[in-house]
């Protein structure tokens, strides 16, 4: 793929993400950002449904993506990508437990699923060349490629079955349970071909399948030497196996030699180096000791833009910021002076002067998922409409707002400077209480974080393409986290939200979701400020380089130029 | 010597004892649920106690704070809740890059501050001795994130001689990596030696032993590095024994910018993740290093100055 032909993917359907985390300028607890960025992600996993498969039709009997080729020249094999990551392999690599990004994203250069999620809205094909369902959506067949382990060994239908059956276990999958939820059990139909029955329906279960928690493992291996030492010495069949783990340094891939997709990957070893410094990572891709770079901070993008051979990539993720209010608390109960606070939010001026253009002015109180409504306009930035608002309100004369913050994040920082200057014109006056993120975020969802809250700019993201859990979880207080601590509670929304997950018809999908939008946006539980992106750096001898919505990187198709 | 030993030996013991209930007590009075943390915003209560209860932590704090203390004893700390393997392991990996770090900056201040502090009080009040002090203050007062990104633009991006960040790999490669971030420790920890022993220096030269060596004749140099320096060096290993205890634990943003898996940066990182074996065990191995450094610095302390065994 070229990257004329990325951007074009991009505009038509889902973004491109990358790393979950910003990293702050000084201090590790970015990492625990970043950790959070995965949980969420994962977690808020949405269902990819693809389209065409609702009737029991097959799709995607075709390769998965081209091999690099065109503008960018031809692919070249060998040399050596060094990575400056803000993240450090933390939690082993271990599909089916691995809740934190940097783990996740070098997982997923490992090990292959089923069907996979690319850059845009719909899956791909992975280890199954195609599938159907049953006309009732309740039996999912899949139909194997002829696949290799790294270790030589054929990826059977018995393999299929052990990992899914594992996805599907609470027991053992417990940090992404919900999205293993549906499925009852594994048939093998033959050593090429298996059927995963669903006790009900569920529009996003091949957008859950096509998460990292899903991916194929050997089943022997794994009973072999067991969920711990597999985490450490990983065998799967994607691109890469692991060469050298060395904790809180590096990680180290070669290429697959048993890989299916002939000819990839290019390059002949990836070393991802464990960078925590905002800083040095940059310092470390302008020194030229490292390719790339991830989580690029804002006020950097414009020098590194300057230096030669160097571009800085920024990708729509699947992520998003507002800050959200507390409905419990008086007087935010008063839609109007919800409203009146989104009306007094100046997001053009924000998005100039805070984050130096790189995100995009939401028009949503969920991120831009496969059935984000674009023509919803977002609240304009209009200060006699807000008054206005306020005058007609339970509290004409104002009020104090507390808002919780992270500490030690200055984009955040900085875009509650200037909220406290607006909010303070329509009477409103912000008292900022900055908290270490994970204690704030617990909290925060428990309702005990104050009247108001907002996290860092990549916290909150998906890890799969469809809107239904991620919208779920932000509006419907009966997924379990109270709405995002909001309190929202609207019996409509939560029954749209139900029907959408409960229909194959996607026309009736997208007009539920669409809906929702409309509804959550003017009720206001919160107020929605941008659909945030991720900051990476590229040196110029990269190519084909780029970030998936759900923030890792194909790297099997990244060579080296000279 | 002995007895003196055996008796700040025996001080300590209550010290270790407070600094590990204080390490139990305080993480678990943090808000903030590991159990929480590792699943995300997305874990339903269900999930949250069953995480809870396979890592333990649905027990009486007591039982666990028992747990912690028995097997801290036998030198085991049990698993990290979020990287799944041993603490024990976990630190000892991380302690010698620190321990390496620590060493190299001590050295490195020294090799600075003491022929500066020597020049500093014999040409006391020149201006060489306040181009010394200015340069020092300086160097002192500079937050050591910024002197750190300094010293990595000029040694790594301008003369491209050492790697910008990272630990390295072999000896010579570990050497290289630590050396700009030791220089960073050493400039900011120079400056105080430098002080104190400028200070030191000044008074011992005015003593009268030091007066009458002079008179006996002896020569410059063996007065100055024999009786002088000796006799001056008292304060300042205490208070380089203070900074080295403090430090240890206090490399953190150090190991940040230069990316060295050390002991402090996985201190922080434990925190953030409510790791809390991994926790309890950094604040026990940080609490019980200050008490030996201390210890030591004592001990060093009697050999100097044979009044302080009387």
């Amino acid at each position: 793929m070229n990257k004329d032909r990325h951007k074009k993917v991009r505009v038509a359907s889902m973004r491109t993400s990358s790393s979950g985390i910003h990293a702050s300028s000084s201090s590790r607890p970015s990492r625990r950002r970043a950790r959070w960025a995965g949980l969420l992600s994962a977690l808020l996993v949405l269902g990819l449904v693809l389209s065409a498969c609702g009737g029991g039709g097959a799709t995607g009997a075709g390769g998965g993506t081209d091999p690099a080729e065109g503008s960018a020249g031809t692919p070249v094999k060998g040399g050596v990508l060094k990575f400056a990551r803000s993240l450090d392999v933390d939690v082993g690599l271990n599909p089916i437990d691995a809740p934190s990004n940097g783990s996740i994203f070098v997982i997923q250069q490992i090990f292959d699923q089923l069907v996979e999620a690319e850059a845009d809205s719909e899956v791909h094909p992975g280890l199954a060349t195609k599938w159907e369902s049953s006309q009732d959506g309740l039996h999912w067949t899949f139909h194997l490629r002829d696949a290799k382990f790294s270790n030589g060994e054929p990826v059977t239908a018995e393999d299929v079955k052990f990992s899914i059956e594992r996805f599907a276990d609470p027991k053992l999958n417990v940090n992404y349970s919900t999205l293993g939820e549906s499925i009852k059990d594994v048939e093998v139909v033959d050593p090429h071909t298996v059927t995963i029955n669903l006790s009900h329906v569920d529009a996003s279960f091949l957008d859950n399948v096509a998460m990292f928690a899903a991916a194929i493992v050997p089943k022997k291996v794994v009973e072999e030497v067991g969920d711990k030492a597999f985490s450490e010495h990983p065998v799967g069949s994607g691109p890469f196996e692991l060469k050298e783990y060395v904790r809180g340094q590096k990680t180290t891939l070669v290429p697959n030699p048993n890989y299916w997709r002939k000819g990839e990957p290019y390059l002949n070893e990836v070393v991802f180096e464990y960078v925590p410094d905002a800083n040095t990572r940059v310092l470390k891709v302008r020194s030229g000791e490292a390719q790339v770079a991830d989580a690029i901070p804002y006020n950097q993008v414009a020098a590194l833009e300057g230096t030669e051979g160097l571009e800085v990539q920024s990708a729509d993720t699947l992520s998003w910021t507002s800050v959200f209010l507390n409905l419990k608390k008086p007087p935010l109960e008063d839609e109007k002076i919800r409203q009146a606070l989104n009306y007094a939010t100046p997001k053009e001026q924000i998005l100039e002067s805070v984050l130096y253009g790189h995100a995009e002015i939401s028009n949503s109180n969920t991120p831009k998922l496969k059935y984000w409504d674009e023509s919803i306009p977002p609240y304009p930035y209009d200060i006699a409409k807000a008054k206005e608002l306020m005058a007609e309100s339970s509290s004409p004369d104002g009020f104090n707002l507390e808002l919780t913050i992270p500490a030690g994040e200055p984009a955040v920082q900085q875009t509650i400077e200037i909220l406290k200057q607006e909010w303070a014109k329509i009477g409103v006056t912000v008292n900022i209480v900055p908290k270490e993120f994970g204690a704030m975020f617990g909290a925060w969802l428990e309702g005990k974080g104050g009247m108001a809250a907002t996290f860092p700019p990549l916290a909150l993201s998906s890890d799969t393409l469809s809107d239904d859990e991620i919208v779920a979880i932000t509006l419907d207080p009966s997924a379990g986290l109270n709405a995002l601590g909001t309190s929202y509670d609207n019996p409509k929304v939560n029954r749209l939200i139900r029907e959408a997950k409960g229909t194959l018809d996607e026309e009736k999908r997208a007009q539920d979701f669409a809906e929702i939008q409309q509804i959550a946006l003017d009720e206001a539980p919160a107020v929605p400020l941008f659909f945030t992106q991720s900051l990476t750096a590229v040196g110029s001898e990269v190519k084909n380089f780029q970030t998936f919505p759900i923030g890792w990187w194909p790297l099997r198709e990244v060579w080296l130029e000279g | 010597m002995g007895a003196y030993l055996l008796k700040r030996a025996v001080q300590a013991i209550p010290v270790l004892i407070g600094i590990s209930l204080a390490a139990f007590v305080l993480i678990h009075l943090v808000p903030g649920d590991p159990a929480q943390i590792i699943l995300g915003a997305q874990a339903t209560p269900k999930a949250v106690a069953t995480l809870n209860q396979q890592l333990g932590l649905d027990r009486p704090l007591v039982s666990q704070y028992l747990d912690f203390i028995t097997g801290a004893v036998h030198f085991d700390f049990g698993e990290s809740i979020i990287q799944k393997t041993s603490v024990g392991g976990i630190i000892g990996s991380r302690a010698e890059v620190t321990l390496l770090l620590l060493l190299y900056s001590v050295v490195i201040s020294i090799l600075i501050a003491v022929p500066l502090a020597i020049v500093s009080a014999l040409r006391r009040n020149r201006p060489l001795d306040h181009g010394i002090r200015f340069f020092s203050t300086l160097t002192f007062a500079m937050p050591s994130f910024l002197l750190g990104l300094l010293l990595i633009l000029f040694f790594s991006l301008q003369l491209e001689l050492l790697p910008t960040s990272g630990y390295g790999d072999g000896f010579a490669g570990h050497l290289r990596g630590l050396t700009l971030p030791a220089l960073t420790v050493g400039l900011y920890l120079a400056p105080v030696l430098l002080r104190t022993l400028r200070v030191g220096v000044i008074d011992t030269l005015g003593t009268e032993y030091v007066e009458a060596a002079r008179a006996r004749g002896l020569a410059r140099p063996r007065i100055l590095f024999k009786h002088v320096l000796k006799n001056s060096a008292i304060s300042t290993v205490t208070v380089l024994g203070l900074n080295v205890g403090f430090l240890l634990s206090g490399l953190v943003v150090i190991e940040n910018v230069f990316s060295l898996p050390g002991l402090g940066s996985e201190l922080v990182s434990s925190i953030v993740n409510r790791d809390y074996p991994t926790i309890q065990a950094l604040t026990l191995v940080f609490g019980v290093s200050v008490v030996v450094i201390n210890l030591l610095t004592d001990l060093l302390y009697a050999y100097l100055d044979p009044r302080v065994r009387l």
